[in-house]
């Protein structure tokens, strides 16, 4: 079983007198096979939480240990493969390819992370979604919702060991983000996958295994 | 699928995409007409030396080219027999003489004739001469320069350096890249019209027994006549051609051209590709976000780069031949040879790669955490 442990991480933002701590010594570890939210006001570090747990910045101290590689002391090109290998993401604003269909943004995915059976990855994920008959439209023939559940195809398609999802309810409707929130759910039953989501969305919070609330750079709540 | 994310969105800006296509074909035509005119310059700049059948040619020292050559005694073409390797020897007398046609006009013509042994690949007089029903005297001039001397096909009465002659034939292959035209005649005849001393030839050409070396052969002669030059034929060749490539600057200026065609082209197809590129960063940073690495970013950025290229290198390419063929009324001698094309081809490719290399800095400097920015 894999995990995910975050020890003593700090992280501040600019120089000199402009230097602005977002992180303050956070220590957390997160399970596979529960729904994890993290929330709080903006500007609290959830973002940054997520950035440095996916390995897309580095923390000015601390170490982010996943399954036993430390994160932190790794080059920016071994990050980038631990990021390919180990994180799917999913994006507030979808970000999604423009030019390709829902199908070649899945493909071109499992191609950067040199998966195989690409097609048959893309269609079980397309399925896992309920977007198996859209495949072929491209993002402008998308609703909102169904483009965010792309990209929630596209995060699961290689199997990653962890999901970080940074606020994926915040650009839909009631529907939809019902939709998008209960697909989550579901894909973090795996008892192999670690799925966190970053989002103050209070119909989110409901479905949550566990939430923990930063505030002002700090874990000042973690609720089972 | 990283191929096809490159070309969609190539596409995707198609205002752009035409704007760069028509400047790289201008770039890839600029290059391609460039080294054609500088490779038919060479060609023509030595033409004369590359036709004679001679192994080796002795001309007055110092003399930087064929064209220039000035009068050396006759018996060294005697004394050169004496030289082991030699085989043969033969005369030629070439210069500048005024020729004046029946209305009046006067022009300046290079005039050329060697003995019917080294006429090799030169136009054959004298057969010309019997086919136009001419006993006297006579010159043949290139096809290219009939209209500036007159000569409409029919047998026509022309002074050459003050003595009477005929235009009685034109011939193809021998254009002037000077604007003064080259006239051919037989080599008794040009003695006469250049007014050469008895003892006089203008050089003497030499072909060496089988066997020999003919550098071995040249050393031989250059020990043994030290006030003329011996060079091989290709030598002459090569110095004729650098000579008016570079001392004279004409070959330069085209170099030059072809060098700005080059960068133009390299600057329009990074500008271009840059520009989509920059267009795209958001979703640069999301393949890097995802784990790409530089080289996928690379290879999206290449792949534009490539298609751009060869798009506009054909276009450029394609319109070559029809403007070669329409300006051949004005620039002669231009030729574009058939290797120009796959030659002009590997230079666009280097020029994509380094276009490539310059606008794919934007990509791989994109910072993935940008991706939580929404």
């Amino acid at each position: 079983m894999h995990s995910v442990e975050m020890r003593d991480i700090t992280l501040g933002y600019g120089r000199g007198v402009e230097a602005r701590p977002v992180l303050k010594r956070i220590s957390l570890n997160l399970l596979p096979g529960k729904f994890t939210v993290i929330s709080g006001p903006s500007g609290s570090g959830k973002t940054s939480l997520i950035s440095v747990l996916g390995g897309m910045i580095a923390p000015d101290s601390g170490d982010v240990i996943v399954d036993g590689i430390n994160v932190t002391r790794l080059s920016e090109g071994q990050r980038s493969t631990f990021r390919r290998e180990k994180i799917g993401y999913i994006f507030q604003s979808f970000r999604l390819m423009a030019a390709l269909s829902a199908e070649e943004n899945i493909v071109l995915s499992l191609e950067l992370r040199k998966a195989d059976r690409r097609q048959e990855r893309c269609r079980a994920a397309l399925e896992i979604v309920g977007l198996a008959e859209k495949g072929r439209l491209k993002p402008h023939q998308m609703s909102h919702g169904e483009k965010q559940r792309v990209a929630v195809a596209r995060a699961i398609a290689h199997a990653p060991a962890i999901v970080l999802a940074d606020e994926p309810t915040a650009s839909l409707d009631a529907v939809n983000g019902m939709q998008v929130t209960n697909l989550l759910s579901e894909i973090s039953c795996d008892p192999h996958r670690t799925v966190a989501i970053v989002t103050h969305d209070p119909r989110v919070i409901p479905l949550a295994q566990r939430v923990i609330t930063l505030e002002d750079g700090r874990i000042v709540g973690d609720s089972p | 699928m990283k191929a096809t994310l490159a070309v969609r969105n190539l596409l995707r800006s198609r205002g752009r995409l035409w704007v760069s296509l028509f400047g790289i074909g201008f770039a890839t035509f600029l290059m391609c007409v460039q080294g054609s005119l500088l490779y038919s310059f060479t060609l023509t700049a030595s033409r004369v030396v590359d036709s004679v059948h001679a192994d080796l040619w002795m001309i007055a020292k110092g003399t930087p080219t064929f064209d220039y050559v000035t009068s050396i005694p006759e018996r060294y073409s005697r004394y050169a027999l004496g030289v082991e390797g030699v085989l043969d020897s033969g005369l030629g007398a070439s210069g500048w003489a005024p020729i004046q046609r029946p209305n009046g006009d006067r022009t300046l013509v290079m005039i050329i004739g060697v003995e019917e042994q080294y006429k090799g690949a030169l136009p054959p007089t004298k057969e010309l001469a019997g086919s136009a029903g001419l006993s006297d005297s006579g010159i043949v001039l290139d096809e290219t320069d009939a209209v500036q001397l007159g000569f409409d096909g029919r047998l026509q009465p022309a002074q050459v350096g003050f003595r009477r002659s005929y235009l009685f034939a034109a011939t193809t292959g021998f254009a002037s890249f000077i604007g003064t035209p080259l006239v051919f005649s037989d080599y008794t005849d040009v003695r006469r019209y250049l007014r050469l001393e008895r003892t006089d030839a203008s050089f003497v050409l030499l072909n060496v027994r089988p066997g020999y070396d003919p550098r071995v052969v040249r050393d031989a002669l250059r020990a043994r006549f030290t006030d003329v030059d011996v060079w091989t034929q290709s030598e002459l060749s090569t110095r004729s051609r650098l000579f008016w490539l570079i001392q004279t600057g004409a070959g330069a200026a085209l170099l030059l051209a072809g060098i700005l065609g080059f960068g133009i082209g390299l600057v329009l197809i990074a500008q271009t590709i840059y520009s989509i590129t920059a267009e795209n960063v958001e979703e640069y940073a999301t393949m890097k976000a995802m784990g790409a690495s530089n080289f996928d970013v690379h290879f999206v950025v290449l792949v534009q780069s490539l298609v751009c290229g060869i798009v506009g290198g054909t276009l450029g390419l394609l319109l070559v031949e029809p403007y070669a063929r329409a300006s051949r009324s004005i620039v002669t001698w231009l030729a574009v040879p058939y290797w120009m094309y796959p030659f002009v081809g590997l230079v666009l490719l280097i020029l994509c790669i380094l276009a490539s290399l310059i606008a794919a800095r934007p990509a791989i400097n994109v910072d993935p955490g940008r991706v939580f920015r929404a």
